[in-house]
């Protein structure tokens, strides 16, 4: 079922799931895998392919998944506003159910909450779905959520700029709000607590500093930004657009008035970017069908590109850095391994 | 996308559209859901999100809403002919129109159609008499048709390709010919005609550059163009920001030529004729 690639890529095994992938990811340890599809279907798969079990199925589709960061325990979601966590062993525990769809979900770094955006509302629940918290009626529908590095603060995307909320605490209203007339699209907040990103319609790129709220803004994309990461360090935030990665420095006072590193290689637009944990490689999918590896510290044409012969929807590297997981717009994840 | 005010028969022609026999599969975006259960047609709910993107831009105010659905409609392996979106009786039917121009995934993948806006005849002159918000105009180009209950031919509403510049340019031969009219002195247009072929790789920065750092001054621009290794003319247009290019007929028995219209204020035709030029083969 392997097949070696020219580019010192092997793909490992494919998996069809019916439909556009809209999330592929790995447990924390990189023992399992899990899919969503639009088709409905969300599904648990071991290290080597092998199907594990599949979740009930999301009617009108999934359309976000998130692994724990500290344990296989698994939350998934999609139209049908229902939030699902999986782990081995153990019955499926709804965590919540909206009106609405779910789109955005993400746990916490130490693994103590997870957050949903549905519809206009902000949930986060405990793991056991014993506690949980709902901040309704933000100005818009929650796009994306991320987490502050301390687990303390949770991020909403939505309208009007990101809002903050601690769950720790019983406030209701945010804790910190960044205004800002725009939608952002993808949220990433850097590992060392100092940056949050925001990936925009208006084809920008919106920094704030955390916590004194003070921003700066990246224009000029040929394309609305939804494919953003930074590296483990914090030291650069990669940008995927159309016909181009860049690379912004954040050393020093930041890239504020700087130009960035400019990865190239492909000619489509970005669907997904992720840094490998500790190797200097970034890999990025296009909707021309290439994965694109790159060794940015060295050269900014690629190490490595293989034609996946669909759009790559989303991707993610292995714990190890030795494998990653691609997801595309025609159903299919599949693992490749660096050789 | 079908507008109208409250009362007015949106939901009659609606069911109308569906019911006939035209094979075709459509989904319907409406602000609640509605008691219509039409086999082949997909009904979505919508919460209007109005965004206002660009620092507030009033042509670049899109509805967040339709971008996320629209968007998600895009990626299913199961295709649709068509989207008919209806507003709620107050919804402003400009921000659905933006939203097609302003995201470029829906603009590569779908295209406005029509805006159809059903009028109740009986109720109507009273409504044109009330008194106006500043900037609201009741005067309008648009085709009309009479109805009732919705009785009407569906081509006449559905793939008339009202948004098309090339009917546009059909309909009216003085398409490239400022005729607006305009109370303001300081609007001036722009004409630039030149022979040569255009380097599509130049005429992108260029055209966008001029358009984002002064949209704020071009109310119009609009234009065919010869691009080079290119069979068919090249059509543009742009309302501030917005804007929208695509290749169009082949060339005819007719000069291959480039011909270009700006309209605004504070428009140096010196400094636009020169770069224009600088975008040629």
């Amino acid at each position: 079922m392997s097949s070696a690639t020219a580019s010192g890529l092997r793909s490992a095994w494919t998996l069809d799931l019916d439909d556009y992938i809209t999330a592929a990811r790995w447990s924390f340890d990189g023992g399992l895998v899990a899919a969503a599809s639009l088709s409905g279907r969300a599904a648990v798969v071991s290290g080597n392919g092998a199907l594990v079990t599949d979740l009930p199925t999301l009617s009108m589709g999934a359309l976000a998944l998130d692994w724990s960061p500290r344990s296989q325990r698994l939350a998934v979601a999609g139209q049908d506003g229902v939030v699902r966590i999986w782990e081995p062993g153990e019955p499926v525990v709804v965590a919540a159910q909206e009106p609405a769809w779910v789109e955005a979900l993400a746990w916490s770094p130490n693994g103590a909450w997870l957050a949903a955006g549905a519809g206009r509302t902000l949930i986060v629940t405990t793991p056991d779905a014993g506690s949980v918290r709902d901040y309704p009626d933000l100005p818009s529908t929650v796009r994306d959520v991320a987490w502050s590095g301390d687990s303390r603060r949770v991020c909403a995307a939505t309208y009007g700029g990101p809002q903050w909320f601690e769950p720790g605490r019983t406030a209701d209203a945010p804790a910190s709000h960044f205004p800002w007339k725009g939608s952002q699209l993808r949220l990433a907040a850097a590992p060392n607590g100092k940056w949050l990103a925001a990936g925009s319609q208006d084809r920008s790129v919106h920094i704030w500093r955390l916590w004194s709220g003070d921003d700066f803004q990246m224009t000029g994309y040929p394309t609305k930004i939804e494919a953003i990461a930074w590296s483990p360090s914090s030291r650069f935030l990669a940008v995927g657009s159309a016909g181009d990665v860049t690379m912004w420095d954040f050393a020093g006072r930041g890239p504020h008035g700087t130009t960035p590193r400019v990865l190239e290689g492909f000619s489509g637009k970005v669907g997904a970017i992720a840094y490998a944990r500790g190797a200097p490689r970034l890999a990025a999918v296009t909707d021309d069908a290439l994965l694109v590896i790159w060794a940015p510290d060295r050269s900014t044409t690629p190490i490595a590109t293989v034609d996946r012969g669909a759009a790559g929807s989303t991707l993610a590297w292995h714990p190890s850095d030795d494998a990653v997981l691609v997801g595309t717009a025609n159903g299919t994840i599949t693992r490749f391994d660096l050789g | 996308m079908i507008t109208g005010f409250l009362g007015s028969g949106k939901t009659t022609l609606l069911n109308r559209i569906l019911t006939e026999q035209h094979g075709k599969r459509i989904v319907v975006i409406e602000n609640e859901f509605g008691e219509i259960g039409i086999d082949d047609a997909l009904v979505i709910d919508a919460d209007e999100e109005i965004f206002e993107m660009n620092n507030g831009c009033i042509c670049c105010t899109v509805r967040g809403d339709l971008i996320r659905i629209l968007g998600n409609l895009m990626r299913r392996r199961d295709r649709f002919n068509a989207v008919i979106v209806e507003t709620t009786d107050l919804a402003d039917p400009a921000p659905v129109a933006q939203t097609f121009f302003v995201d470029e995934e829906i603009n590569a993948q779908l295209a406005l159609d029509a805006i159809v806006t059903v009028v109740d005849a009986r109720r109507v002159l009273t409504h044109l008499d009330e008194e106006r918000t500043e900037g609201v105009e009741n005067e309008t180009l648009a085709r009309m048709l009479r109805a009732e209950f919705a009785a009407i031919d569906l081509d006449e509403i559905l793939g008339v390709g009202a948004f098309d510049l090339d009917r546009a340019l059909e309909l009216d031969p003085a398409f490239l010919v400022d005729s607006d009219h305009q109370h303001d002195q300081s609007v001036t247009s722009v004409a630039i005609e030149m022979a040569g072929e255009v380097d599509l790789q130049r005429l992108d920065p260029w055209l966008g550059e001029f358009l984002s750092t002064q949209a704020v001054d071009v109310f119009r621009s609009k234009g065919i163009l010869t691009i080079r290794g290119e069979e068919r003319r090249f059509v543009f247009q742009a309302v501030h920001m917005l804007f929208d290019s695509r290749p169009n007929r082949p060339w005819r028995d007719e000069p291959r030529t480039n011909r270009l219209v700006f309209i605004g204020r504070n428009l140096d035709r010196d400094a636009l004729t020169r770069s224009f030029a600088a975008c040629l083969a």
